[in-house]
């Protein structure tokens, strides 16, 4: 009933206390003496619990590894003698302070960083708690009661077993993908059988029938020289036939269709994703998951799973041939594969390694040069260009050697593994003559046929030991994909999404509160009604939270705590292409796509007429630009094509806003890197459109902001001050200094002009 | 010229006098400083080369802003019990366990799972991209290496030079 994740045994511990109604318990990382052990720590309504021990791995036969909580101490401490509580991040540590009013805080617990977010679980019931002894009956109300609301689902940390059984069921989602192309696969995998089994016969037929049957006195295939050579020419012909057709289905119908399939399931699902998941994993990263992980797993359906069926089919293949030409033989033969295996996935390890440090070397040598080229300028002004060639030559140097090392292991170690081989065949050869000398039955084709197969063997178990550590790292790239794929987003569409195609443009925000990781608040208890048709700006120091509070205002972000709502809706029930499509953002950040200018000012609307386009870009003061450049709206940009200045990215992005028509407009610093008469320009007309337009723009530039209606100052996530210009002069608090110093630099600006 | 240029530098540090400041312990098992008739109820210190020069040029800050109101040249010239004191402080604030040995480290997901002893007892954490977070401090100086893991928790190995062949094996690769 309390928590899902509250393991069954530390329940109990607590319960044999006779502690039952705990409001939240807590897994810590370091014990009260600060070395690295287990803490459990529970809070209810009176007391906070300590639960000290150490984590145990219990191995029993025949049953999966367990781990086990081994108790060492156990302690509480009355909460109401804390006092203020609060989290205090060090550089490798953070500890829980508390504070009494006027007494010296002092230490409760220490932890890694790691569970700074369990902590922070903790802290808010221990601020709830305060809470309700000041005032009953305040916001903590609802999470009253024995039982607090249950915790988000469970952290990372999981047991060998889940691993297991998530390893398995990986296994089993890629086999499950498996059957969109099971068609194209079957017949591929059909092919490829065919053409292996042809592989296994060919030996019999080139060696044990030309020795046993064609050269062999008294046979009825004796002397049939050339219709043996028409015979061996047609096996030949039929394999290469098949290697062809094989080649073909590969190449043009699986390759394609399964990567081009995958990759639009894996960026399909990247695009539902909200904008938290963005800002928490790097874009690079996300690329790599798109790119190479939708190559791994196409290895994986194309190359691994194929190959390694048939590689295993050819070893058991030959493993029966073996037996049925010459029993002895092939039990003295098969005694070697494992040990072949083991040596073969040796290697494979150990030379991964060696590239790895060879590839690590090279990209640091890379990465050298591009540095030094791309900051020519300085390593010129500083006359360093010595210093940098010896620098290069160090890393130089090392690659080298590394390559060296590399090149010599590999020249000595495959020529013994080779001699081991060798050994095998002599050994073959050796029993095998003698045999055949004692004349018991045994052939010399036999043995001929049975010493070509022996060096068939090979392939197949290096092939196999080889995989079974590419292997892995297909399952390691199908676990992202599939995690990439079972996100849930954060911001999602609510069950009965509210549809208001036409807003009217009301915002409020009642008590805010957002965090982008826990226990950093950005926001904290905001309140700001901005009216339909209102110019709002927002002023304040960088990283006051001023772009977040507009990032919630279009839902790129939930907020934790409060509500926003648009003509007095929540806009978590707002359906979100109705909410998207009456916001218009220009943010700081402006990102073109490839293509040309119109298409970029008509990513918005693209059914937008050409004259609307031109009037767009008009208004946004870029039509004049956009004329100069040499193609004019047809003239690419991004990526691939010209560079646009800062300057006039923004133009563009105000112009694809404003062919948007929002009855939201919001403007992020959106002529922060223009001139003030560029600046002055397009205020012009961003004014006429203000009409029965709700704004709020962001700047730091404060002349910007000069038609707004209601300035609101934001310091530290929380509004300072709120007003129209002239009321916060007269107030003389951060407005006020904040014009004053601006002022002085214009005055000063215009002094010197 | 040269000189002038080197008395400017030298006035933008500003270098408090052994001979006037005082710390002294709060109850709370923070610091505070008097330095002549300045008092200041709570301060931070924080190490400006926190790994070659640990005991030099501690900052002594604002916990609340990072406003600097002074810097410590040397540990030396204070008295023993203010050094103990001082030393207290920033081995609190710069804990970072010591590597002994690495018994595992496996890419899992993406992430570097480890599992690791250290001076503090047995540890297991995922790192995030190795060849950015498994670092020599300085090649050049020494054999330190730090691993920073996923929570930005830091550890430390004093010597990768020294540490048994199985461990350095695991860590060889990702170290430029």
């Amino acid at each position: 009933m309390i928590f899902e994740d509250l393991p069954k045994e530390i329940r109990a511990r607590f319960e044999e206390r006779g502690i039952l109604g705990l409001k939240e318990c807590v897994k810590s990382d370091m014990l009260p003496d600060g070395t690295f052990g287990i803490l459990w720590v529970g809070v209810d309504e009176e007391y906070l619990y300590l639960l000290s021990g150490k984590e145990k791995r219990v191995r029993r036969r025949g049953k999966p590894t367990k781990t086990e909580f081994e108790e060492t101490s156990f302690d509480l401490l009355p909460i109401k003698d804390l006092g203020k509580c609060k989290v205090e991040r060090y550089f490798a540590t953070a500890r829980l302070v508390c504070e009494k009013e006027g007494e010296e805080p002092r230490e409760l617990l220490k932890f890694s960083l790691g569970a700074a977010n369990e902590i922070n679980k903790l802290l808010r019931h221990l601020g709830d708690k305060r809470g309700e002894d000041s005032s009953e009956g305040g916001p903590a109300q609802g999470n009253r009661g024995r039982h607090g609301p249950p915790p988000p689902p469970p952290s990372a940390e999981k047991s060998e077993e889940e691993k297991k059984a998530k390893r398995k069921s990986t296994i089993r989602r890629m086999l499950g993908m498996f059957k969109d192309y099971r068609r194209l696969l079957i017949r591929y995998f059909i092919v490829i059988l065919i053409s292996a089994a042809f592989g296994l016969l060919s030996p019999y037929v080139g060696t044990k029938v030309l020795y046993d049957n064609v050269l062999q006195e008294g046979d009825p295939w004796y002397g049939q020289v050339g219709l043996f050579i028409l015979m061996l020419i047609g096996v030949r012909l039929i394999s290469m036939g098949l290697t062809m057709l094989e080649r073909k289905f590969f190449g043009a119908d699986i390759a394609p269709s399964v990567t081009y399939d995958l990759k639009t399931k894996i960026f399909a699902s990247l695009q539902r994703l909200d904008m938290g998941f963005y800002t928490d994993k790097q874009t690079g990263a996300l690329m790599n998951r798109v790119y190479d992980d939708a190559e791994e797993l196409y290895w994986f359906f194309c190359d691994i799973l194929p190959f390694c069926v048939i590689n295993i089919a050819t070893l058991i293949g030959i493993t029966i041939i073996l037996f049925l030409l010459n029993p002895l033989l092939a039990a003295m033969v098969i005694v070697m594969v494992p040990l072949m295996f083991f040596i073969y996935r040796g290697l494979t390890r150990f030379f991964r390694r060696m590239h790895h440090r060879r590839w690590t070397y090279r990209s640091a040598m890379v990465s050298q040069v591009s540095e030094t080229v791309t900051g020519q300028r300085i390593v010129k002004a500083f006359a360093k260009e010595k210093e940098e060639v010896d620098r290069f030559s160090a890393y130089s140097d090392r690659f080298r050697k590394v390559s060296l090392q590399l090149q010599n292991m590999q020249a000595t170690v495959f020529p013994a593994v080779g001699l081991l081989t060798v050994f095998a065949n002599m050994a073959v050869l050796g029993v095998g003559g003698t045999m055949i000398l004692q004349d018991n039955g045994f052939t010399l084709g036999a043995l001929m046929t049975f010493t070509t197969y022996l060096n068939m063997l090979y392939s197949p178990i290096e092939y196999i030991a080889h995989m079974s550590t590419e292997l892995m790292r297909c399952i390691d790239s199908a676990e992202r994909v599939f995690e990439i794929i079972d996100t849930v987003p954060n911001v999602r569409e609510s069950d009965n999404p509210v549809s208001l195609p036409r807003l009217k443009g009301d915002i409020e925000l009642k008590n805010v509160m957002f965090e982008y990781e826990p226990g950093r608040p950005i926001i904290k208890d905001l309140s700001l009604k901005v009216n339909a048709g209102q110019m709002v700006g927002i002023v304040g120091k960088t990283g006051a939270g001023k772009s977040t509070i507009v990032n919630l205002m279009a839902r790129l972000y939930d907020v934790k705590e409060g509500t926003i709502t648009i003509d007095g809706v929540n806009i978590k029930d707002i359906a979100i292409k109705d909410l998207r499509r009456n916001i218009g953002i220009v943010s700081q950040e402006i990102y073109l796509f490839t293509g040309t200018v119109a298409d970029n000012i008509r990513y918005a609307r693209p059914e937008a007429s050409d004259e609307e386009v031109i009037a767009a870009a008009k208004a946004a003061a870029a039509h004049e630009f956009i004329l100069k450049l040499p193609n004019g709206y047809e003239t690419r940009i991004g990526a691939d094509g010209q560079d646009l200045s800062g300057g006039e990215r923004q133009r563009v992005s105000i112009a694809r806003a404003i062919l948007q028509n929002p009855k939201i407009l919001i403007l992020d610093e959106a002529t922060a890197s223009m001139d003030t008469v560029t600046e002055r320009k397009i205020q012009e007309a961003l004014s006429a459109l203000q009409q029965g337009r709700t704004t709020v723009s962001i700047a730091h530039r404060l002349s910007t902001l000069r038609d707004a209606d209601r300035l609101a100052v934001i310091e530290k996530g929380d509004m300072v001050e709120y007003g129209t210009h002239e009321e916060l002069i007269r107030q003389k608090g951060v407005y006020y200094k904040l014009y004053m110093l601006q002022a002085e630099a214009s005055k000063q600006i215009a002094l010197a002009e | 010229m040269e000189q002038h240029k080197e008395e400017t530098l030298q006035g933008q540090l500003h270098l408090l006098d052994p001979a006037t400041v005082t710390f002294t312990p709060t109850p709370g098992g923070y610091l505070s400083m008097t330095d002549g008739e300045n008092t200041y109820p709570r301060v931070k210190l924080c190490r400006a080369l926190p790994y070659y020069e640990p005991e030099k040029y501690i900052c002594v800050c604002n916990p609340e802003d990072g406003t600097e109101y002074g810097m410590i040249a040397d540990l030396a010239p204070l008295p023993e019990e203010q050094k103990a004191l001082i030393r207290q402080e920033l081995s609190r604030l710069y804990f970072m366990p010591t590597v002994t040995a690495i018994r595992s480290a496996k890419m899992k997901m993406g992430f570097m799972e480890f599992e690791v002893d250290t001076d503090l007892g047995p540890r297991s954490f995922r790192m995030r991209d190795p060849s950015r977070n498994i670092r020599w401090l300085t090649p050049a100086l020494d054999r330190r290496v730090q691993l920073t893991d996923c929570d930005g928790n830091r550890y430390l190995i004093p010597d990768a030079m020294a540490l048994d062949k199985k461990s350095r094996n695991k860590i060889d690769t990702y170290l430029v």
